[in-house]
């Protein structure tokens, strides 16, 4: 058996800058950088602003937006407690990437991008760290693009809740009802498959009526995960 | 900005992709030493350079000629998820997370590598400061030529897809000649069905039509794009706005 190329997607712990920091460097880091909360909804970072600052979530969930070549921004990501957010910069000192924006209440550890950048320089495994997370992100925007080429609408929306709902689960708090809500709007979902509006509210119509979801204003909740997987078809580079 | 004129404004850019040429943005110096700690290699068409389920023992920098991405689904069908060439580093991934090679990579043409270990490829690295910043700066060039292509691909016309994938190919290895940006990859139309996710008369009637128009050139196993601007506007043809 060959195996799945980017089998089963990144991990949360691919992400997770934090949890592979020796417990001295949290330390360090806390004591230099300070933590800044963010209001559900509000952005902490926009596409194109000058890059200062470095986020570590330490609470809450953001979503990631990115520009494609059409000057679109989709939402590429989901990110939470661990992740490092706004870090490739450090790399490139340019405007920023990406925007961020937060899900839920969003509290951050801030660190200047030199003082990021002077801590990475100053572990030998540190840059190696960020390296393996960026090919974590390339490789998982690669498997998007692989499936959406080859499954139809109903398919990629059904992958796309359930990859974004596992990746919530690792990062949301104890609350079953909120463990299988997925806060975007129906606008979001058919941005992030690539379909029309339409298309999606006709496809999330008929599973509210086969008890798969129940949607709401601007979240959507899964009631059946077991039939979204079947819809998805399981594709094999999904693991 | 609206969207032409953004993917209008990457073709017109000067900025040349890290990512697509790792090599040349090394210092001379630089080469010499990824040189000395290389083998070269040649693979001729349909020979692969690396397959997938592999150990990442090696490292490649492409020096001449194409080759082509491939990733298996569940029905084992290869998926030509995209097109590489000269400067092209191939296999960091795998050497930067140590995992097994994700895809099957073959060549198109007569396509000449400089090959080296993991080992040596990540000493190299830590040695130059400098080509450890060209590596890092690819990584993120990549990240943001995967995001690039659009998502909404899946949903557009057969045309507007093969238009993108051979303006992505043209902002990425396109030369300037006396006309203009022009790019030349030894493609079948096999494999461009393969990449645009159609069947080949479909693939077959448009570069038929665009050659009529002058938007290109083909050959046997050669697609030359000459009018950029013209490509940009099959693109987006009735999507303007």
């Amino acid at each position: 058996m060959q195996p799945p190329p980017d089998a089963g997607g990144p991990s949360a712990s691919s992400f997770a800058f934090w949890e592979s920091l020796q417990p001295e460097d949290r330390d360090h880091l806390e004591s230099v950088g300070h933590l800044r909360r963010f209001q559900a909804g509000s952005i902490l970072m926009r596409s194109g602003d000058p890059a200062e600052e470095v986020l570590v979530v330490r609470k809450g969930v953001v979503r990631i937006y990115i520009a494609d070549a059409e000057g679109h921004e989709v939402m590429i990501n989901v990110l939470g407690v661990g992740a490092v957010v706004g870090s490739f910069e450090a790399v490139e000192q340019d405007g920023r990437i990406a925007t961020a924006q937060a899900i839920n209440d969003v509290v951050a550890l801030s660190l200047t991008i030199e003082q990021f950048v002077g801590f990475l320089n100053s572990h030998t495994e540190g840059w190696a760290l960020m390296c393996k997370i960026l090919v974590g992100h390339i490789r998982q925007s690669n498997r998007a693009r692989l499936a959406y080429r080859v499954l139809d609408a109903r398919q990629r929306l059904a992958l796309s809740i359930l990859d974004n709902l596992d990746a919530l689960q690792n990062y949301y708090d104890e609350s079953p009802e909120e463990k299988n809500t997925l806060p975007f709007s129906q606008n979001e979902l058919a941005g992030i498959i690539g379909a029309s509006l339409s298309t999606v509210a006709h496809i999330l119509a008929g599973w509210r009526k086969r008890g798969i979801v129940r949607t709401r204003k601007n979240s959507l909740v899964v009631d059946d995960t077991l039939a979204l997987r079947k819809i998805a078809g399981n594709p094999k580079w999904m693991g | 900005m609206n969207r032409y004129d953004y993917l209008a404004h990457i073709l017109d850019s000067d900025r040349t992709d890290p990512g697509a040429v790792f090599w040349t943005a090394l210092t001379p110096d630089e080469q010499q030493a990824l040189a000395d700690l290389s083998q070269e290699q040649l693979f001729h068409r349909d020979e692969p350079l690396m397959r997938i389920g592999e150990p990442p023992i090696c490292v490649m920098v492409i020096q001449s000629g194409f080759a082509k991405v491939l990733y298996s689904d569940a029905e084992r069908t290869d998926c030509l998820v995209t097109v590489i060439g000269p400067g092209n580093l191939v296999g960091e991934f795998e050497a930067i997370d140590g995992g097994r090679r994700r895809a099957t990579i073959v060549a198109l043409d007569e396509t000449r590598v400089y090959r080296l270990s993991t080992r040596k490829f990540l000493d190299f690295i830590e040695e130059h400061r400098h080509a450890d910043l060209i590596l890092k700066q690819s990584l993120i060039s990549r990240f943001r030529e995967v995001n690039r292509m659009p998502l909404s691909m899946a949903s557009r016309k057969p045309s507007q897809r093969l238009a993108l994938l051979l303006l992505d190919l043209l902002s990425r290895y396109g030369t300037d000649g006396p006309e203009g940006r022009c790019v030349t990859v030894p493609l079948t139309q096999e494999e461009i069905a393969n990449w645009v996710g159609v069947n080949r008369q479909i693939v077959n009637k448009l570069l038929g039509s665009w050659r009529s128009e002058g938007i290109l050139r083909v050959a046997l196993r050669q697609v030359t794009v000459l009018d950029a601007d013209r490509l940009l506007q099959q693109a987006y043809r009735r999507s303007i706005g």
